[in-house]
C-alpha cells in the first residue's frame, strides 16, 4: 500500500504551505514517536495521569435482560477527563512538546477532544486554542466551561452548520496562518496523513487491553466488537489488534439522526459517496454538485459529515459491518444503559450500546459482544432534559 | 499544448484577477468581469466555483462563496459564464475552486468546463501526486493545471510541482488564506522566483495578499503575473450599488 494510503483512500488533499509543517510532523511521528523512550513517558501518563488501563465490565444486568449473548464494556469512560479523547491528546501534545512547538490547536465537536487536548497542554505547559461550531458551543456548555477552567481560549465558529466540520476548516485556517509555531492536534482518525495512523496508533491502546482482557477473562476470541462512529478514533482504536482475527465481527454505529435522508442524518458510510475533505479522500456527505451537506446527529460528537479513511478501505473491503443508529435508539439505549447497569454512557457511545440492543437477543447465551463505551454521559445531560421536555 | 500560453504568459505578464462566480449575482458576476477585461485591468481572469468548506480561503473570499452558493451555482454556472466571457473577449478564463466538487463528476466537469472554452484549472487542495492521478485525462480534454508554491516549500517538492504544471505556478505570496496584506516580502519572493526558474521557464505569478496597483506592480517586477481576487470581492462587498468605480480604484 502507498504511503499514507488505505487502499483508496487517505492521502494529503491539503494546500501547499501545509505540506511542509504535515512533512515535518510526519517525521517526528516516525522517529520521536516511534522511540521507546517517548512511549514509555506517554505510557506513564496514560497509566499515572489518565488511569489505564480501563476495565472491561461484564454487564450482567443488561445481559440477563436482553436475554441473549454477554455484554462486555470497555470502560474508556473512566479515563481522566470522560472519554478515550485523552489516549490521543497526550499521544500528540507529548509529541508537539518534544517536536518544541509552543502552540497547540485542537476542534472539537462534543467538546471531549477539546477538553482532553486542554488537559494535556495544560499538563505540559502549552498555549492551548480549541475550535468549536457555536451549535456545539450552545449545547455543550459544560465542557467549554471546563475548557475555560484548563486554561484554553474556546473560539466560536460562526460559519456554515456551526458545527465541528466548521471548526476544523477554522482551525485548518488558523494552522496555515500560523505554521511556523502551531501543531494542529486533531481529534479524530481524520485528516491529511499522517493523522489517521498517528490517531490510530495513540488509540490502539483500547483494543490491545481488549483483547488481552477478554482472552484472560473467557479463554476465546468475542463474537462482535461494536463502536459508534463520527471521525472513528475510538471505532479504529479498539478494531486495529482484532482485524486479523476474521472471525471476530466488527461493526461501526453511525449517527443515523431522524433519518436516512440526506441531510437528516451523519452516517457518512451507509449513506455517503467517496469525496475529498479535510485533507483525504474518504467517504463524504455531499450533494449533487460536490457541495458538502450539513448533517443532524443528537450527539454532537458523530454530527460530522466525514469519516476517517481507514474505516472507507475496511468498509470497501467488507471486514467491518458498517451500520447506524437513530437519534431516538441512542437515547432508548441512553436510558437502557443508566438504569440496568448504573453508567450513564456518552450519546456517542449510546449508539454503539443500541446495536448491541438489537443483536444481543438473536445471539446465543455463551456469544460475546464487547461495545466499546467510548466516554461518560454527564456532558450530554441538557441535550436530554431538553428532548425529554 | 501549453507551449503557446506559456509564452503569451511571459510576455503579456498578466494581471489576474479572481471573480466568485455568482457574487453579488450570476449576471453582475457576468458583467464585473467584462468591465475588468474591457478597461484593460484584467488579462486572465480565474472564474471561482464556490464551496461549502473553503478553507484556504479568508473572510471575505469566504462571504462571497456563501453567497455564491445560496444563488444556486453550480459548475454548471461557472461554464457559462466562462463561455459567456469568452465570446466577449477571447482571454485565457480558468476554473477555479477545491477538489471535491470538480471531483463529485470528474469527467462530466471537465467536458463541461473544456466545452466552455476554459484554459485549465486551479485546486488548492490537490497534492501532487492526484495531479499525476488526473494529468492524462486533463490532457484528453485539454486543459491546464497549475501549481501551488509556498514560501515553505522545498526545492525537492518544487522541482515535482514545476513537473506536474501545465499552467502556470501560483506563487502563494505569505503564510495566511487569502485576503489583502499590507506587506509582502519582495525579496524572498524574488529568490523563490528564481528557484522555480532555474528549474524551468515555467510562468509563475503571484498572489494572496495583494490589494493595489502598486502592489500588482512589484509582483510583475519580479515575477510574470499577479494575481488578486480578495481587494476586489471586497469592493463589491462593501459597495454594492458603485462598485465599478472601486474596483477602479484598486488598478489605478
Amino acid at each position: 500500500m502507498r504511503k499514507g494510503w488505505f487502499g483508496n483512500f487517505g492521502g494529503k488533499y491539503i494546500p501547499e504551505v501545509l505540506v511542509p509543517v504535515i512533512e515535518e510532523l510526519e517525521k517526528a511521528y516516525y522517529t520521536i514517536g516511534k522511540s521507546k523512550e517517548f512511549r514509555k513517558e506517554l505510557w506513564y501518563l496514560l497509566k499515572n495521569y489518565a488511569g489505564r488501563p480501563t476495565p472491561l465490565y461484564f454487564a450482567k444486568n443488561l445481559s440477563e435482560y436482553l436475554g441473549g449473548a454477554k455484554i462486555y464494556l470497555k470502560r474508556e469512560d473512566l479515563l481522566h477527563t470522560g472519554a478515550h479523547k485523552i489516549n490521543n491528546s497526550l499521544g500528540q501534545v507529548l509529541l508537539a512538546k518534544k517536536m518544541g512547538k509552543k502552540r497547540i490547536i485542537a476542534e472539537t465537536g462534543a467538546g471531549q477532544h477539546g477538553v482532553a487536548t486542554a488537559t494535556a497542554c495544560a499538563l505540559l505547559n502549552l498555549e492551548c486554542v480549541i475550535y468549536m461550531g457555536k451549535l456545539d458551543v450552545e449545547r455543550q456548555k459544560p465542557n467549554v466551561f471546563r475548557m475555560n477552567i484548563l486554561g484554553a481560549k474556546v473560539v466560536p465558529v460562526e460559519k456554515g452548520s456551526c458545527t465541528l466540520k466548521d471548526a476544523i476548516n477554522e482551525a485548518m485556517r488558523d494552522w496555515i496562518e500560523n505554521v511556523e509555531t502551531t501543531l494542529y492536534v486533531i481529534g479524530s482518525a481524520v485528516g491529511p496523513h499522517p493523522y489517521p495512523t498517528m490517531v490510530k496508533d495513540f488509540q490502539s491502546v483500547i483494543g490491545k487491553e481488549t483483547l488481552k482482557q477478554i482472552m484472560k477473562i473467557e479463554g476465546r476470541l468475542p463474537d462482535k466488537v461494536i463502536a459508534c462512529v463520527g471521525g472513528g478514533s475510538n471505532a479504529i482504536g479498539i478494531f486495529a489488534p482484532f482485524i486479523k482475527y476474521k472471525e471476530v465481527e466488527l461493526i461501526g454505529v453511525e449517527g443515523g439522526g431522524k433519518s436516512p435522508k440526506l441531510g437528516e442524518n451523519a452516517a457518512t458510510l451507509c449513506f455517503g459517496k467517496v469525496g475529498i475533505l479535510h485533507g483525504a479522500k474518504s467517504y463524504l456527505l455531499y450533494d449533487e454538485n460536490g457541495q458538502v451537506v450539513e448533517t443532524h446527529s443528537i450527539s454532537a460528537g458523530l454530527d460530522y459529515p466525514g469519516v476517517g479513511p481507514e474505516h472507507s478501505y475496511l468498509k470497501e473491503i467488507g471486514r467491518v459491518r458498517y451500520t447506524y443508529a437513530k437519534d431516538e435508539e441512542a437515547l432508548e439505549a441512553f436510558k437502557l444503559l443508566s438504569q440496568k447497569e448504573g453508567i450513564i454512557p456518552a450519546l456517542e457511545s449510546a449508539h454503539a450500546i443500541a446495536e448491541a440492543i438489537k443483536l444481543a437477543p438473536k445471539m446465543k447465551k455463551d456469544q460475546i459482544i464487547i461495545v466499546n463505551l467510548s466516554g461518560r454521559g454527564d456532558k450530554d445531560l441538557g441535550i436530554i432534559m431538553d428532548y425529554i421536555h | 499544448m501549453n507551449k503557446d500560453f506559456w509564452d503569451t504568459f511571459k510576455k503579456t505578464k498578466p494581471t489576474i484577477v479572481y471573480l466568485t462566480v455568482g457574487f453579488p449575482t450570476y449576471s453582475e458576476s457576468v458583467e464585473i468581469a467584462k468591465f475588468l477585461v474591457s478597461n484593460g485591468y484584467a488579462q486572465i481572469i480565474e472564474a471561482g466555483i464556490p464551496f461549502s468548506d473553503p478553507i484556504a480561503d479568508g473572510e471575505v473570499i469566504q462571504y462571497s462563496t456563501q453567497v455564491a452558493l445560496k444563488n444556486g451555482i453550480m459548475i454548471d454556472d461557472v461554464a457559462k459564464f466562462i463561455e459567456e466571457l469568452k465570446s466577449f473577449r477571447d482571454i485565457p478564463v480558468f476554473a477555479m475552486g477545491y477538489y471535491n466538487p470538480i471531483y463529485a463528476n470528474l469527467e462530466r466537469n471537465l467536458e463541461k468546463l473544456k466545452k466552455s472554452g476554459a484554459q485549465g484549472l486551479i485546486i488548492p487542495d490537490i497534492n501532487v501526486e492526484e495531479i499525476e492521478a488526473i494529468l492524462p485525462l486533463l490532457k484528453e480534454y485539454g486543459l491546464l493545471i497549475c501549481g501551488f508554491v509556498a514560501p515553505n516549500t522545498n526545492e525537492k517538492r518544487m522541482k515535482e510541482i514545476v513537473r506536474k504544471t501545465t499552467g502556470f505556478i501560483y506563487l502563494v505570496s505569505s503564510y495566511g488564506t487569502t485576503g489583502m496584506r499590507d506587506y509582502l516580502n519582495w525579496e524572498s519572493l524574488r529568490n523563490i522566483v528564481q528557484k522555480v526558474k532555474g528549474i524551468e521557464n515555467v510562468p509563475v505569478a503571484i498572489g494572496f495578499g495583494i490589494k493595489n496597483a502598486e502592489m500588482i506592480r512589484k509582483a510583475k517586477e519580479i515575477s510574470d503575473g499577479a494575481i488578486i481576487g480578495s481587494a476586489v470581492i471586497n469592493a463589491i462587498k462593501n459597495s454594492p450599488s458603485n462598485y465599478f468605480s472601486e474596483i477602479e480604484k484598486i488598478f489605478k
